[in-house]
């Protein structure tokens, strides 16, 4: 492996003048679409190809195809007739710059995921390590704490050696019952300082096993996480951490108001497949705050879970590996949770990951500091300047407006060498990222979730970036209701709003076309299509903020699981389960029984070799299929049903076998489907906001046109009246060398 | 042939609807198959959709004969072969016994002269420790002991391990649990009981608890015909599988020893 290191060192050095020449040599519009062509047609000829070399020299090629055009961005098109300009020229450089810097941290972080196994644990129990599960909880509602604690007891582990703790926050004397019936230890304490991470300490205090496992309240874990995930404690002395995924068994709001739910990998798939393993093999994986163990000595080595950040899961790992201790990331889905169920509980989340990952940043930022390589400050590094999008994603957004509204010409070139340039470097890094992230991020949905928050982290992270230790940790609801749904507008209005300016761009660079005569019409166009781009996506945005009504308090999960019934009468049926959820079950039985709605029946369902009987009520009964509702459980009947339910070790392996694999081109046609959908949706229900938008862009076209044209109309009269001649005399210009052709 | 005999060491437990809907499930899968009574209260033809009382041949007078003597079989549900016990008078049930005690494989003399075409042989063998009992269970190839989930059957369970023992075991023995009802408390503790007690050799299949066993029998049909979607005549198909799979099993592991060269045991 070494002389092929140093092959690999030398080959670079010896294509290092050849890059820079290939990087700093100016073309022309014409050449440099050529060889744009070119590369382009490599590209796609190398992407026909599998495996992972094909991957990195796509990689490569789209690393040097950018750093041309960046290298032509900063030599060749920073110049600008006003102040104005500079600045809103600079802050769309600064956001192409940060995009190339995070995706080429990005080819780094995946160059080569590592796909971890579990490591088998010894044959004699005695050898097991003692293992402390703890699951903080603070004001969440019973029935989303139950299912966790009933799975954690049920956890395959010597029962000498496991004890679950329930670690209460919100001191509630019905939790207090819950854990004494159940068999769990129930912990308070006597502040809230810290919130979760100081929970946990304080949890730490009192409890003694060598493991920590920590699940967050609503993460119901499956009977095998311990056997998948303590035994590479025992291999490696020196490892603080096995980390495991989210897995979200529900729709998050935007899976379920876009109706992409289990079509298309939500926001969390890419960093749970693909770079925690990324980071896995650079040893950089990183602690997540649930579903993971750690080991005890590492946590008390470092003073316990981290209270500087608001994610003291990341900091807490970060101070791991700076005292060199490894980190693990195993990509088995041996737990399930509950994503947030609205857009507003979702950007509150999402505002706490991104004030405390930049927090990071200021107070033990991972490049500087003792005790962790390179690679590893990389990775860290990427994975706090990733919550750094809001500026970027703003600025390209909003950047078509510099020009439309105001007339600024923030990039100094010729509309078709600005092309030339762009579009080789756009269709590369699209193509060398989609290789990488494909099966865990569709095209272009990366900028609906980016859009959807970049409003919202803005002032927090810029906040948390200038005062690092204002944060509050704000606790994620989870397991609400939406009874009757409808746009957010709370929400809405910044996506809104930004679609009305760039649709006042749109008029008022239509109304410069029709006034200056198509003098400017390249970049006009230019400016017009990234304007629709914007426009697409932001009506992808306001297609979230319409939350989809969610009435169900349970989440049905579809599961194929043998099945029985039994009647009042004693009369049975064999059946197969549909689905599955806390709150009852679809059964389709081999013949109809004779049973009415209310009726009180037992439903078996036999899991491996293990078969739990649970009683309910029939809901309904329409021939060989039967619903049954399961109503409040005795509590051993709850624990049968949270094991079938989520216990069995591969009940989420596969989510996502039956995801079509993506299609950039029609992942495209469905991002602009449900952006144009959503933006008629909302002007048909808003009606008044739509009406005075389309007069507020109307009047700014017309008064725009007006202003140009200095309020002489005559000659634009005269040049519409001679546009039909014009394009006739064109035609006939034309025509005479097609026919004298060969 | 492959001879399973159905055991139990306590009345009640359903053992007769066992071996007779067992037979009639296998039967299902196309082989030929034979019930064969050797209970005194002669139920199992009954089972079977055949009369009580209807012929004089049978088990005894078989086993009294020294052998079938021509007879042929009855056929009952689902085209099983039945031999019954057979009517015998106090007299002549005192000589069966003794002949029965003094020939231990006498009941597997009487089934290999069916020949090889019978696949099966269930055996209805009477509540143990007895004459029958043992004659069963020495002449077996799989001993199926039914057990209920009750605590009277719970009870017995050491006396038929010692039964087991003493009949001197056959090559298999598992044990079914029959009137299974996981949705009582009561039943699910005594079948993890009999889990940690017997381990491997408690089935994983269970006969569930079901009104359509009864009202079968009441009509004299076996459940697979009588009502062919409900959970029990699942369990019998699934119990008529793992048997076949079993013999499978049994056979490759003959093949397997015989295999072997001479010297290497």
């Amino acid at each position: 492996m070494r002389w092929q290191g140093t092959l690999l060192l030398a080959a670079s050095a010896a294509a290092l003048p050849a890059l820079w020449a290939f990087v700093t040599t100016p073309l022309s519009a014409g050449p440099q679409l050529v060889l744009g062509l070119t590369l382009l047609g490599a590209a796609l000829l190398l992407d026909r190809r599998r495996g992972a070399v094909a991957t990195r020299m796509l990689a490569v090629c789209s690393v040097a195809v950018s750093l041309r055009y960046l290298y032509w961005r900063v030599t060749r098109t920073f110049e600008f007739d006003s102040p104005a300009a500079a600045v809103c020229g600079a802050l769309l450089l600064g956001a192409e710059l940060y995009a190339f810097a995070v995706l080429m941290l990005g080819f780094f972080q995946t160059v080569q995921p590592f796909g971890r196994h579990p490591t088998p644990l010894p044959k004699d129990p005695a050898r097991w390590p003692t293992v402390d599960v703890f699951i903080p909880t603070y004001n969440e509602p019973r029935s989303v704490v139950r299912p966790t604690v009933l799975a954690a007891l049920a956890l395959d582990w010597p029962r000498d050696r496991l004890r679950v703790h329930l670690l209460d926050d919100g001191r509630r004397p019905a939790f207090r019952a819950f854990a004494a019936a159940a068999g769990a230890r129930y912990v308070t304490r006597p502040d809230n300082l810290h919130a979760k991470a100081g929970n946990l300490n304080h949890a730490l205090g009192v409890t003694d096993g060598e493991l920590v496992a920590v699940f967050d309240c609503d993460h119901v874990a499956t009977r095998s996480f311990l056997q998948l995930t303590a035994g590479w404690f025992l291999r490696d002395e020196r490892l603080a951490l096995v980390q495991t995924p989210h897995h979200f068994y529900n729709a998050d709001p935007i899976e379920r108001n876009t109706r992409q739910f289990r079509r298309v990998p939500n926001e969390g798939e890419l960093f749970y497949g693909l770079i925690q393993p990324g980071n896995d093999f650079w040893n950089a994986s990183f602690f997540c705050g649930s579903c993971a163990v750690l080991r005890r000595s590492a946590l008390v080595e470092v003073g316990g879970i981290q209270t500087e950040s608001i994610t003291e899961d990341a900091l807490t790992a970060l101070r791991l590996q700076r005292r060199g201790w490894s980190t693990a990331y195993l990509s088995i889905r041996q737990a399930a949770g509950l994503a947030t169920d609205t857009l507003a509980a979702h950007v509150t989340q999402r505002i706490r990951w991104a004030q405390g990952m930049v927090q990071i940043l200021r107070v033990d930022n991972p490049l500087g500091g003792r005790g962790l390589g390179l690679a590893q400050r990389l990775c860290y590094l990427n994975a706090i300047l990733h919550f750094l999008y809001a500026v970027p994603r703003l600025v390209f957004l909003a950047a078509p407006l510099a020009y439309l509204l105001f007339g600024l010409h923030i990039c100094h070139t010729a509309a078709p060498v600005l092309l030339a340039y762009v579009l080789p470097h756009l269709v590369f890094a699209r193509l060398a990222n989609a290789r990488q992230t494909g099966r865990f991020r569709y095209a272009f949905w990366d900028q609906v979730y980016e859009t959807i928050l970049a409003f919202y982290i803005l002032v927090p992270t810029l906040t948390a970036l200038l005062r690092p230790r204002a944060g509050v940790f704000k606790v994620t609801d989870k397991g609400a209701t939406i009874e009757h749904g409808g746009l957010d507008r709370r929400l809405a209005w910044p996506y809104a709003a930004m679609l009305v300016a760039l649709a006042v761009g749109l008029a008022v660079g239509a109304a410069r076309l029709l006034a200056t005569g198509g003098d400017d019409v390249g970049t006009v166009l230019v400016n017009a299509a990234w304007s629709a781009g914007s426009i697409v996506v932001l009506g992808a945005a306001l297609c979230v903020a319409w939350e989809q009504p969610q009435r169900r308090a349970t989440y049905r999960v579809a599961m194929q699981l043998r099945a029985m019934v039994t009647a009042p009468s004693g009369h049975t049926r064999s059946a197969n389960l549909l689905d599955l959820s806390l709150g009852g079950c679809l059964l389709r039985l081999g013949d109809g029984i004779a049973v009415e709605p209310g009726d009180r029946v037992t439903v078996g369902l036999f899991a491996g070799e293990r078969e739990h009987a649970l009683r309910g009520n029939v809901v309904a009964a329409a021939g060989a299929t039967l619903r049954v509702s399961f109503g409040e459980l005795p509590l051993d009947e709850e624990a049968r049903l949270v094991e079938v339910l989520f216990g069995r070790p591969d009940a989420w392996l596969d989510w996502d076998r039956r995801r079509a694999p993506d299609h950039p081109l029609a992942s495209f046609a469905t991002v602009v489907a449900t952006g144009l959908g959503a933006i008629g949706r909302v002007a048909a229900a808003e009606r008044r906001i739509a009406a005075s938008a389309t007069a507020v862009v109307a009047i700014a076209g017309a008064v725009s046109l007006l202003a140009q044209t200095g309020f002489h109309l005559q000659p634009l009269f005269d040049r519409l009246a001679q546009l039909p001649g014009a394009v006739l005399e064109q035609a006939a210009l034309d025509s005479p060398p097609s026919q004298s052709g060969p | 042939m492959t001879t399973i005999a159905v055991l139990s060491i306590k009345g009640g437990v359903g053992r007769t609807t066992v071996a007779a809907n067992l037979a009639v499930a296998l039967a299902g899968g196309g082989d030929r198959v034979v019930a064969v009574d050797v209970d005194p209260r002669d139920q199992l033809a009954l089972h079977l959709g055949l009369s009580p009382g209807g012929s004089p041949f049978g088990f005894a007078s078989a086993a009294l004969d020294g052998g079938l003597g021509g007879h042929t079989l009855e056929r009952g549900a689902g085209r099983v072969g039945v031999l019954r016990f057979g009517a015998v008078g106090p007299r002549r049930r005192g000589a069966l016994e003794r002949c029965l005690a003094e020939r231990p494989r006498l009941l597997r003399e009487l089934l290999d002269e069916l020949g090889t075409s019978v696949r099966y042989a269930v055996v209805d063998a009477a509540v143990g420790p007895s004459p029958w009992f043992h004659q069963a269970l020495a002449s077996c190839d799989l001993a199926l002991v039914v057990a209920t989930p009750d605590a009277a059957c719970f009870a017995t369970l050491p006396s038929l391990r010692a039964a087991l023992d003493a009949g001197g075991r056959p090559a298999a023995t598992r044990v079914l649990l029959n009137l299974a009802d996981p949705g009582r408390r009561l039943a699910r503790d005594v079948h993890a009981l009999l889990g940690a007690t017997f381990g491997d050799e408690l089935l994983p299949i269970t006969i569930h608890c079901d009104e359509a066993l009864r009202e079968a029998l009441a009509s004299q049909r076996p459940i697979l015909t009588a009502a062919p979607s409900s959970q029990a005549a699942d369990d019998f198909r699934r119990l008529a599988d793992w048997t076949a799979r079993f013999d499978g099993g049994r056979d490759a592991a003959l093949r397997a020893v015989d295999a072997q060269p001479r010297g290497a045991r």
